[in-house]
């Protein structure tokens, strides 16, 4: 891993970033959706969220449709503004410019 | 689990919301049942009552039923109001939807003239269904941009 200042270690672990990466271009998103995207098994996915949403990255919602129960998440305002920020910093450390 | 090279984060991060914006495209008919959702509820100002009623109701539950499928068929959630470059496009939506809304109003109920609802109802129709898609192709693209 490069160093630097402004990268958050919450969200630069690949999973946590690819979570943060689909939720960031939506408002929530399905918990199957995101494993299924991320190819990571259940518990795998469930254990990175909690490390989210304990940072306050991440909010997790559950809802009933169709008699089954869903998992929604969401990245909160603050999960948002880290996710943005981790991106800008590591924009800056490959030279690079631009946004999420 | 490894942390990455600040130059494989960003690569992953662009093949993750890639991947997304691959399947987050609605079907071909979403955008235009969507613009006749919403014009039909101005258009039925052109009706008698309970007509009227009833066409709004049923226009509601069309754009309910279509966005509800869509939600759970994809696994997305977003709405129209998000900041971004989408929301330009939501706003001039919304300002066609209101005038001709009100205006299909006003001319029924102070001038007593029912039919102009029909042609404002063609035109959020069209309006709507222009708005869905260049609304979902800007999304899409910030998806894929970073």
């Amino acid at each position: 891993m490069t160093g630097g200042a402004a990268l958050d270690p919450v969200i630069h672990a690949p999973v946590r970033l690819q979570i943060c990466a689909i939720l960031s271009a939506t408002d929530e998103a399905e918990f199957a959706l995101v494993r299924r995207e991320i190819d990571v098994s259940e518990s795998v996915l469930s254990k990175h969220a909690r490390q989210l949403e304990e940072a306050g990255y991440l909010s997790i919602r559950k809802a009933v449709l169709d008699s089954r129960q869903r998992t929604w998440l969401a990245l909160t305002v603050a999960g948002r503004r880290a996710f943005a920020a981790h991106v800008a910093a590591l924009m800056a450390l490959v030279g690079g410019s631009g946004q999420s | 689990m490894t942390a990455l090279d600040p130059q494989d984060a960003l690569a992953l991060v662009r093949r993750t919301r890639a991947g997304l914006a691959s399947r987050a495209t609605p079907p071909r008919w979403y955008a235009p049942l969507y613009g006749l959702g919403c014009g039909t509820i101005v258009a039925a100002h052109a009706l008698p009552r309970p007509g009227s009623w009833i066409a709004t109701i049923a226009a509601f539950g069309l754009l309910v039923a279509i966005y509800g499928w869509w939600r759970r068929s994809s696994g997305i959630g977003v709405q129209g109001f998000r900041r971004g470059r989408t929301l330009p496009v939501t706003l001039a939506f919304g300002a066609v939807f209101v005038v001709a809304g009100f205006g299909a109003i006003i001319l029924r109920y102070e001038h007593g003239l029912s039919w102009p609802a029909l042609p404002a109802g063609v035109v959020v129709t069209l309006a709507g269904a222009w708005a869905s898609r260049t609304w979902d192709r800007i999304w899409i693209a910030d998806m894929e941009r970073l």
